[in-house]
């Protein structure tokens, strides 16, 4: 996996993209236990969120020519296929510029934190992701005031209710 | 030399098509063979091992 995030850095290093952050079920487990998960979930920040088309061609491209290729509408390295997802509203957007780092394999790599892991998973709203958040909560990985706040901030109080009334 | 392939989607109509896709490919993951399914968990088990001792950086 060192590979994979040396890659995702040099995108930064070469400015491909201003930054990232490491989100999904990848992301979840620097804190809790397994997920079953297929892909890598890179997150980046775009500059006009508002236009009706998102360009990924450079960032495929450049990855392209240093060889890494193509698998449907992801990208393929050391065996993992990589998802690049530009944020999509101010929920993401925010989890990706607070996000933290973790040393993996002596590479340096931005992860969300989890509240916002939570946040985001209590708005996708799957049943598979409302597990996820239980289990955060449930060993302790997050502040359950921590969340709220995020709730409050994002309206997400619908959500929210929906999850509690669930447990 | 064989030419590299492009990716098939360059340009999205929007960030859900990316979630449909994300959801297709889902659905085709679950027919494959379970012999490939296994070694698909096996690479995530060692994933994961991994990610759970990274230790966290304070900047």
């Amino acid at each position: 996996m060192k590979e994979i995030f040396q890659v995702i850095n040099e995108l930064v290093a070469d400015k491909v993209i201003d930054t990232y952050a490491v989100g999904g079920a990848i992301a979840a487990h620097f804190y809790i236990g397994a997920f079953a998960t297929f892909d890598i979930d890179i997150f980046f920040p775009v500059a006009a969120r508002s236009t009706s088309l998102l360009d990924l061609g450079p960032l495929y491209e450049h990855l392209r020519l240093k060889g890494y290729l193509p698998k449907g509408e992801m990208i393929q390295i050391a065996g993992w296929d990589i998802q690049f997802l530009p944020t999509f509203d101010d929920l993401t957007d925010e989890a990706v510029q607070n996000a933290v780092y973790f040393d993996v394999d002596g590479e340096q790599v931005r992860v969300m934190k989890a509240k916002y892991l939570v946040a985001i998973a209590l708005k996708t709203g799957r049943s598979k992701d409302l597990a996820r958040v239980n289990m955060f909560l449930d060993e302790g990985k997050v502040n359950k005031e921590s969340v709220e706040q995020l709730v409050k901030k994002f309206g997400l109080e619908t959500q929210w209710q929906k999850y509690q009334n669930l447990t | 030399m064989a030419e590299i392939p492009k990716p098939d989607v360059k340009i999205y109509p929007d960030v859900s098509e990316i979630f449909r896709a994300k959801e297709r490919r889902r659905k085709e993951l679950a027919k494959l063979p379970i012999e490939e399914k296994l070694a698909m968990a096996e690479k995530l088990r060692d994933a994961a091992k991994l990610l759970r001792n990274s230790k966290r950086i304070e900047k």
